[in-house]
């Protein structure tokens, strides 16, 4: 029954059903050149998130970041399509930075866009360059969401380019996706330091114990926010880790949707009903 | 819901791995229980990390203590090239498995340092074949997807539970071997994939996959609330948690 010490499991296994709705904060969409996706378009990714209780889902579309000149639109698109369910995230495209226009369609399209999402891995190239700061002074004046790529001890979007962004733009809310997976020690201490730092959680699952190791370093479970890189990974792989892992029912709520309502609360359009 | 575990593992680690450890047989088997596993193929890592003489003995012994009472547990042996003689003659193995209570083998080229081909292991996979005893081969034990395709073209009706601890969505590379070998069976325990389990069961039917968890690497609770959420019908959840592997392990070699 996947953990004797947790009644949210245990609810869960009877019925299939988590007995909470899940808030994810990580996700993205439409077809990848590495991979073959069984379910990756958009009614493919709804019947995921009918099926396994999401109540909103925020996500960066694949075209979109493969492909920076001509596939904008389709995000916007999936989001017309299921305006109560989806949210997107504009991608920071650091070799094709165009602020003045990405600027104006999140700020233009409130009801589309949550903010950006940065990959400096992918990009090759620091997320704190100075070359990023016009969309990060917009999210920190307007207090919108900025997904980060974050991963182990990366030049290009490690703990410490993470630092770099949160000393000058404190009032943006960073969600560190991944968090730092490799080098996670040092990530917490960033989000100790920076109250608007939040930890995302897909990658962890592949460890047992990091969840646990998060949760204990950062002395609480108030900064951790659900996300599956969907369509790659089944949101029940990531619910899962959370159910069997050695923490509270109370931190599996938090978890799955309390944390992310407090941060959701603040746009217009949110509702959890 | 009855729930079989072909992938867990037990012993003492001295480099730090896995992260959160489970040293003990006995610390394996009440892990089990909070989990509601109920049984499955367990593996001792001694065998990878000390050596396959006192790995496969320890298991063994661990299997008729009386921590594993109330569990339906199974060894699983290591093998290396019999030609050293440090593991049981090919002929010898059904009945040296039979009388320790061992349904698998498995195949570690990675720590074991040989060449896992025909030359070297093809006595064992010989055997194996005419017996149906199940082969686990998995990549975190040294075997890529070429040793598979390589292995499965010699021995073509040979039992493999295969393994792969590639977390990125593999369809492209297990997909064709699936379609050309009807033996050749799917631990779940490294399987991530958004839908993976409803399209593997659309495509090959049920019977091809084996639920299994990596514990103590991996979270138990991932493939268990995988599949207990999956689009499928409540019969083929049922074979996939416990049905496949106790007909794979209920075959010759136990009898």
């Amino acid at each position: 029954m996947i953990n004797t010490n947790s009644k949210i499991a245990k609810q869960f296994w009877e019925t299939g059903k988590l007995p909470c709705p899940i808030l994810d904060f990580h996700a993205h969409m439409n077809e990848h050149a590495s991979i073959y996706f069984p379910a990756g378009d958009v009614d493919g990714m709804m019947r995921s998130m009918n099926n396994f209780n999401v109540r909103w889902l925020m996500f960066f579309d694949h075209l979109e970041f493969n492909d920076p000149l001509y596939a904008k639109h389709f995000a916007v698109e999936a989001v017309n399509k299921y305006p109560n369910r989806l949210r997107a995230y504009r991608g920071i495209l650091s070799r094709h930075l165009n602020p003045e226009e990405d600027i104006r369609a999140v700020d233009e399209n409130p009801d589309i866009y949550v903010g950006f999402k940065i990959l400096g891995d992918y990009n090759k190239f620091p997320i704190a360059d100075p070359i990023h700061d016009p969309y990060y002074q917009y999210l920190n004046d307007t207090k919108k969401l900025l997904l980060i790529h974050t991963w182990d001890k990366s030049p290009f979007d490690g703990a410490e380019q993470v630092r770099k962004i949160a000393e000058r733009f404190p009032d943006i809310v960073i969600i560190c996706g991944h968090t730092f997976f490799g080098d996670i020690e040092h990530g917490i201490e960033i989000t100790k330091e920076f109250p608007n730092v939040y930890y995302e959680l897909t990658a962890i699952p592949i460890i047992r114990g990091f969840l646990e190791d998060i949760v204990e370093a950062a002395g609480g479970s108030d900064r951790i926010l659900f996300g599956t890189d969907l369509p790659w990974f089944s949101t029940m792989h990531g619910a899962g880790m959370v159910l069997s892992a050695d923490i509270s029912d109370e931190d599996r709520l938090n978890i799955f949707y309390r944390n992310g309502d407090k941060i959701l609360s603040r746009f217009p359009w949110y509702t959890l009903d | 819901m009855k729930v079989l575990d072909c992938n867990i593992s037990y012993g003492a680690s001295i480099n730090g791995q896995p992260h959160r450890n489970c040293d003990t047989f006995a610390d394996l088997c009440a892990a089990m229980k909070t989990f509601g596993i109920d049984g499955g193929l367990v593996r001792a890592s001694y065998i990878s990390t000390v050596g396959v003489s006192y790995g496969d003995k320890m298991l063994a012994a661990d299997l008729a203590s009386d921590a594993a009472k109330g569990l339906e547990l199974y060894g699983v042996w290591g093998l290396v090239p019999p030609c050293t003689g440090e593991t049981p003659a090919p002929e010898k193995l059904p009945e040296e498995m039979a009388k320790n209570n061992i349904a698998a083998i498995y195949f570690d080229p990675k720590s074991h340092r040989f060449v896992p081909n025909r030359i070297s292991i093809g006595a064992y996979l010989a055997v194996a074949q005419e017996r149906k005893i199940p082969v686990i081969l998995h990549s975190r034990y040294g075997i890529t997807m070429e040793t598979l395709a390589n292995i499965m073209e010699i021995y073509p009706d040979l039992t493999v539970l295969f393994g792969d601890t590639d977390s990125w969505p593999n369809a492209r590379r297990l997909y064709p071997l699936a379609y050309a070998y009807k033996n050749l069976y799917f631990d779940l325990s490294y399987v991530m994939d958004d839908q993976g389990i409803e399209d593997m069961v659309g495509r090959f039917g049920a019977d091809r996959l084996v639920f299994g968890t990596g514990f103590p690497d991996r979270y138990t609770g991932s493939t268990m609330a995988m599949l207990r959420a999956a689009e499928i019908s409540d019969e083929d959840r049922a074979k996939i948690f416990a049905g496949n592997l106790e007909r794979l392990i209920g075959q010759e070699v136990l009898k």
